[in-house]
């Protein structure tokens, strides 16, 4: 392969990009010509810096390695914004999920915010604890205080029912 | 002898490179019949056909076969090559070897090689049975229909007129024009559109060769090459062309308003109108959407829209005479009708109807007060008198529309003064005795002759009437006789007939009344009898009412008014007797009722409940529930059906000839509009039994409703109401209740009314034109041309941007398209060329412009829309140079797009001028509460994401094909391609023609296209149709079906199945036998092959596809197959 990446002297796998693309059937997905709606829009981005169209573009050159080892994939809230904007019907959160799948098959290190989210999930069926707030004039809230109603803890069969519909996809 | 040439052309690497051209041409040298066989590089360049040339001379070739790229492409050149070398030009067979088999089969070299000998083997089979064919000449029209009047229309139409050619150009809207009219200045030169359009639009009006038809769409097209038959359907404008000198008076008393769909919904015209200042025609057109609901609805078929209209621009007097085109008695109507307009009103689905009603009475009321004068009598204009027996609404309405015919008329009433139900039977708390006492002075001033006092069946009679002259008698009687509850009871002192108890009171007699009054029934009459007594001075009155309040016939208002006053309802209870004592009313025995489940009528049948009688004391008892006609005193003759009188439901004869009868006294108890349409009804029947015309309908009664128009935009306003007298003040006086409404009250009310039917038909443009143009009757025009050919340039439409919801297009008007902005710069456009936010009318201070909306966009169109970006960069430009250098202007784009002409040299102009690119598109653009805009995009030039918070969003709309492009491709039979534009006969060698022989193509209706763009491709196909059409006569390719006359059965199968109508069947006499003979008209055959299918004789053969040839090109495929086995594809 001729490309390299002079920043970091990475070279593209065309094999870790072949696997992708198996993922996400086709190279469809990945048809993007940089026009930016989804980085304009994404969720993740303020904070988290995810570049939806700067991911597209790397697995595309065929940067696939660096993606899945890095924390920047795990930052996705699936959102589906960029899915459904997207004029050339391609999806930057399918090419993210596949990245996901191939970090995780590669036994890679998953963030740890991110695996907390997962068994917050599991345990009280919410991705975020119920937490209290504070005010710009420094006043403190819980939802008591609100007078939101308490939230219940899910059945007990939840977990396995979960854990099954997990097991089955 | 055949002598075969067979050619193998390389094309250039197209075909060699994946075809063994050599081997093939080897065994091509190796086929029957074959003299010679060569290959060659570019057989189609000028060795390569001179190669070909020399053969035949020198090898005396009879037949050629070339296997080269796809027929299409160059049958025609090399037909022109066998014809210079003297051969027949259908003596050659082109064999597809690039589309067919190298570009098809380039993994497969072997296998494309075997088979580009197949098709040369069976190119060689059918070359030996080719026969030489002549082609054939045909007269063509010299003219040409060009349908669509924006740039490219009248371009192309200018071009072929100057030529001398014949020019009908066709344009649906009111101008010619098209989108280059709404644009303010045109990239890349920044030149006015206006300026360089304006001059074509009027050389177009004046050309001596070219006839313009606006307003028109063709319907019909027929025909063939050289000979197209056009039907052309002209809607109408409702205005005279010829006369209409576009002075624009009728605009100016037109009190109608209306979106201008010329301004995008950015300004507003009349419903008189010319789209804008430059339009050509300079003739004014009438928007008519059809009959208002409220207009169709009245059954006396007053123009509620009109009055309505004209009120809300002050035109009070105009708004009363409308009225008293339709309706004698305004003021009565206005206070007494039960409007069913209202009902209808289309502002019911946005908030309240118009008070129409209410407004009647306004300007009739507003008409006494200004006028004193006294109105003339109409112009006698016949002898035959005609006499009407009542003085009821519908005797005062007939009278006074056979007044106005030219009748003399007597009204013959048997109570002391004129007016009927009006006067007697409707309380004056209502109707005020002195506005009805002067609209029926208003009628006999115009020449009703009234005689009251006279009962009809005393001294007057049928015969004496007749005796007396009198060549028709109305009787227009009423209903007078009050039904009896048929209990026990009834004939107690203390029981009073409501008919005759309104009478009297009328009357001004002295009426006795109880202190508690029991009226029964739930009609009209039982409310207005309630309140008459409660203001006679009872002290309680209750309605008894058998059903419940949802049941109740009683107009609703007037019950909540009779509510208001103290009337007590009771519901579900009906009488079982009256109770007397020493021969007077003491009490009433009721009922407790229940309802039963809704009977065929959809009435719910009351059942009286078993042992629930109760007693309510009272001391008077006013039965109210009905009337009948008092049909005693009628001649025998008279058939009486169910207690009114029998009419023929056209003409309203009764069974007596010459007489007639109309009102209550035919249609049983009716509200009193019914019985002023009955009035008009019989005027109109009496008026054509006289003069012998046969009877129609009448034209009112036929009107159709306009069609139900979305409201979503409408802003929510609240219905006037009109002041009332306080309650305390009301209930003993019999001063009208309601107050009517003052002038502003008026003005505002009618301008809540939404112009459904577009133009009202006040007819006040008619009243002004002073060249007398306008015409409101003018009817669809049907036109037929010839033509030699067409040009279709309809053009495209702006993308509808609410299709992207994330874009939030339709949610702030400060989001606008490309081409509203183009209104906001025109110096004609609303706001006189000042760039405004929408919203709030001031300067915006920051604009974004968005590029790519709708286009490159899976989603919707995947095409470039070529005009967005350089749209873009001018509006840019503009902006910057009428809103100056503190004006902040962004453009977020994906690629910009400069690729023209001056072009790129535009974009840097655009940089020079200090306007913000930024490389990426929003993803969505929001509104704050305060309805302020803002949205992120993420700039892949810094790497940073930036909110903007602009007061004018401008949408790079792109461009789609008409709505209506289908009924053109299907009228034209030109297809479309995947985009849904038309489609070229080639992209690169023949894109100004479509596939069909005379119908050539041009500008964006072919496929978005830019001016420069459009205005070349109409020039082109302007100079194709000259080519075509200039000489007067056009060749005619020899491909045509041909009947065996011996073998023809004269079934006509083929006749219906020709989609090109080219097979005629002629009549012939031989020895004295009729037989029929199939016939194809050459001109007209395509040489599609559908009638050979479908002969059940094989009688039918096409010239150059005979079966022989076809059957020998598939024995050759065969042969071979099998000899090799069936190894070879």
């Amino acid at each position: 392969m001729s490309l390299t990446d002079l920043m970091s002297m990475a070279k593209p796998n065309l094999e870790s990009r072949e696997k992708i693309l198996v993922k996400l059937i086709g190279k469809e997905l990945l048809n993007c010509f940089q026009c930016i709606k989804c980085t304009s829009g994404c969720t993740a981005l303020k904070l988290l810096e995810l570049k939806p169209h700067e991911i597209v573009k790397l697995v595309s050159l065929g940067f696939v390695d660096e993606l899945a080892s890095s924390d920047i994939i795990w930052t996705c809230v699936t959102c589906l914004k960029c899915l459904q904007r997207c004029p050339r019907k391609a999806s930057p959160y399918h090419v993210i999920i596949a990245l996901r799948n191939l970090a995780v098959e590669r036994e890679a290190k998953v963030p740890e915010g991110y695996l907390k989210a997962v068994s917050q999930i599991i345990e009280t069926g919410l991705a975020e604890s119920v937490q209290k707030v504070v005010t710009k004039k420094m006043e403190t809230f819980d939802r008591e205080g609100l007078k939101l109603p308490r939230i219940t803890l899910p059945k007990e069969s939840f977990q396995a029912t979960f854990m099954k519909v997990m097991e089955e996809r | 002898m055949p002598k075969i040439g067979v050619y193998i052309c390389h094309c250039g690497l197209n075909i060699a490179s994946v075809v063994d051209v050599e081997k093939v041409t080897e065994y091509a040298k190796h086929l029957p019949d074959v003299t010679i066989a060569r290959n060659y590089t570019y057989m189609c360049s000028e060795p390569g056909q001179r190669m070909i040339q020399d053969d035949i001379k020198s090898h005396n070739l009879n037949s050629i076969v070339i296997a080269t790229c796809s027929p299409r492409m160059h049958e025609e050149t090399f037909r022109r090559t066998v014809a210079d070398a003297g051969l027949n030009p259908y003596l050659l067979e082109i064999v597809n070897l690039r589309e067919h088999v190298s570009w098809v089969h380039s993994e497969e070299p072997e296998k494309a090689t075997e088979k580009a000998k197949d098709l040369v083997r069976m190119g060689v089979a059918r070359a030996k049975l080719l026969e030489p064919l002549e082609r054939t000449k045909v007269p063509a029209e010299r003219s040409v229909l060009i349908v669509g009047g924006g740039i490219a229309g009248i371009q192309a139409s200018l071009d072929l007129a100057n030529a001398g050619l014949n020019v009908i150009l066709v344009e649906k809207s009111p101008s010619i024009g098209g989108k280059m009219a709404l644009l303010d200045k045109t990239f890349p030169t920044l030149d006015c559109s206006a300026c360089i359009l304006t001059p074509k639009m009027t050389e177009v009006t004046r050309h001596p060769n070219i006839r313009l038809i606006t307003c028109a769409e063709v319907e019909n097209v027929t025909g063939y090459v050289g000979n197209y038959e056009v039907t052309i359907l002209k809607n109408p404008r409702y205005v005279d062309e010829t006369k209409c000198t576009g002075c624009g008076e009728c605009a100016e008393v037109c009190p109608v308003m209306l979106p201008n769909e010329f301004e995008l919904g950015l300004g507003t015209r009349n419903a008189i109108y010319r789209p804008f200042p430059q339009a050509c025609p300079n003739v004014y057109t009438i928007d008519k959407k059809g009959v208002s609901r409220c207009r169709a609805t009245c059954p006396a078929g007053v123009n509620a829209q009109g009055y309505v209209a004209l009120i809300a621009e002050g035109k009070f007097k105009e708004a009363y005479e409308l009225i008293r085109k339709s309706i004698p008695l305004p003021a009565v109507l206005g206070r007494v009708c039960f409007h069913p307009c209202e009902n209808e009103c289309e502002r019911c689905e946005v908030d309240e109807p118009i008070a129409i009603c209410a407004l009647k009475r306004f300007v009739a009321d507003n008409q006494m007060k200004q006028s004193k004068e006294k109105t003339g009598k109409f112009p006698q204009k016949y002898r035959k008198k005609i006499a009407i027996i009542g003085s009821g609404p519908t005797g005062l309405t007939a009278a006074y529309e056979l007044v106005k015919l030219g009748y003399p008329v007597t009204v013959f009433e048997a109570l002391p003064e004129p007016g009927g139900m009006l006067r007697y039977g409707i309380p004056a708390y209502r109707l005020s005795k002195d506005i009805l006492a002067r609209e029926i002075e208003y009628l006999q001033d115009s020449g009703v002759e009234i005689r009251t006092n006279v009962t009809f069946g005393d001294t007057l009679t049928m015969e004496n009437l007749k005796k007396t002259g009198y060549k028709a008698i109305f009787l227009a009687i009423g209903a007078w006789k009050s039904l009896k509850m048929g209990i026990e009871g009834e004939q107690l002192q203390g029981v009073v007939q409501a008919i005759d108890f309104l009478r009297d009171v009328n009357l001004g007699k002295k009426v006795a009344i109880g202190n508690r009054v029991a009226v029964m029934g739930g009609g009209n009459v039982a409310i207005d009898v309630s309140r008459t007594a409660l203001r006679l001075g009872a002290k309680e009155v209750c309605v008894i009412y058998r059903r419940s309040k949802e049941e109740m016939p009683a107009f609703q208002p007037e019950v909540e008014q009779a509510e208001k006053e103290g009337i007590e309802f009771l519901f579900l209870k009906a009488p079982k007797r009256i109770v007397g004592k020493d021969g007077k009313v003491a009490a009433i025995e009721c009922l407790q009722i229940s309802l039963a489940e809704p009977d065929d009528t959809g009435r719910r049948k009351p059942v009286p409940i078993e042992r629930s009688e109760h007693i309510i004391q009272v001391d008077t008892v006013i039965p109210a529930i009905g009337q009948i006609v008092d049909t005693a005193f009628l001649p025998k003759e008279i058939k009486v059906s169910h207690s009114t009188i029998g009419v023929d439901p056209l003409t309203l004869q009764t069974s007596m000839p010459q007489v007639f009868a109309g009102g209550d006294a035919v249609l049983g108890p009716a509200t009193v509009v019914e019985a002023v349409a009955d009035g008009k009804r019989a005027a109109f029947s009496i008026h054509q039994c006289l003069q012998g015309v046969k009877l129609k309908t009448l034209s009112w009664e036929e009107l159709t409703p306009v069609q139900i128009t979305p409201k979503e935009d409408i802003k929510k306003k609240k219905r006037k109401v009109m002041p009332t007298l306080p309650v305390e003040s009301r209930t003993r006086s019999f001063e009208e209740v309601e107050l009517g409404f003052t002038k502003e009250m008026a003005i505002e009310e009618a301008k809540r009314c939404l112009a459904c039917g577009s133009c009202c038909e006040c007819l006040e443009c008619e009243k002004t034109c002073e060249v007398e143009a306008i015409n409101h009757e003018q009817g669809f025009q049907r036109m037929m041309v010839k033509v030699g050919g067409a040009i279709i340039a309809t053009g495209s439409e702006l993308f509808d941007a609410t299709k992207i919801q994330e874009f939030g297009f339709g949610k702030s008007k400060n989001i606008i398209t490309n081409l509203q902005f183009e209104r906001l710069c025109n110096a004609s456009g609303a706001t006189g060329g000042k760039i405004l936010c929408p919203e709030d009318g001031k300067p915006p201070k920051s604009v974004v412009f968005v590029q790519c909306v709708g286009s490159r966009d899976k989603r919707f169109h995947e095409y470039c829309c070529r005009i967005g970006c350089m749209a873009t960069l001018k509006q840019a430009i503009l902006t910057r140079e009428k809103l100056g250098k503190d004006m902040e202007i962004y453009v977020c784009f994906n690629d910009m797009r400069a690729f023209g002409k001056g072009y790129e040299e535009f974009y840097r102009r655009a940089k020079d001028m200090d306007i913000n690119f930024v490389a990426g598109l929003p993803s969505d653009i929001r509104l704050d509460a305060n309805c302020s805009l803002h949205f992120d995009v993420y700039d892949k030039d810094t790497n940073k994401l930036l909110e903007l918070r602009p007061d004018l969003v401008v949408l790079a709309n792109g461009l789609v094909p008409n709505s209506d492009l289908g009924k053109t491709s299907t009228l034209f039979h030109v297809s479309r391609s995947t985009d849904g534009f038309l489609l070229e006969a080639h992209p690169k060698l023949r894109p100004l023609e479509s596939a069909i022989g005379g119908i050539f193509l041009a500008g964006a209706c072919q496929g978005p296209k830019d001016i420069p763009d459009t205005v070349a491709q109409a020039s082109g196909a302007a100079a194709k149709a000259i080519d075509l059409l200039a000489s007067g006569e056009i060749e005619l390719e020899p491909l045509k079906a041909v009947v065996d006359e011996d073998l023809c059965s004269s079934c006509r199968v083929c006749e219906y199945i020709c989609p090109f109508l080219a097979i005629e069947m002629k009549a012939e006499s031989e020895e004295g036998i009729e037989k029929r003979k199939t016939e194809v008209v050459e001109a007209m055959c395509q040489g599609c092959g559908m009638c050979i299918s479908v002969c059940p004789t094989k009688a039918i053969k096409m010239k150059h596809y005979t079966d022989e040839q076809v059957i020998a090109q598939i024995q050759a495929a065969c042969v071979e197959l099998g000899a090799k086995g069936g190894s070879s594809a």
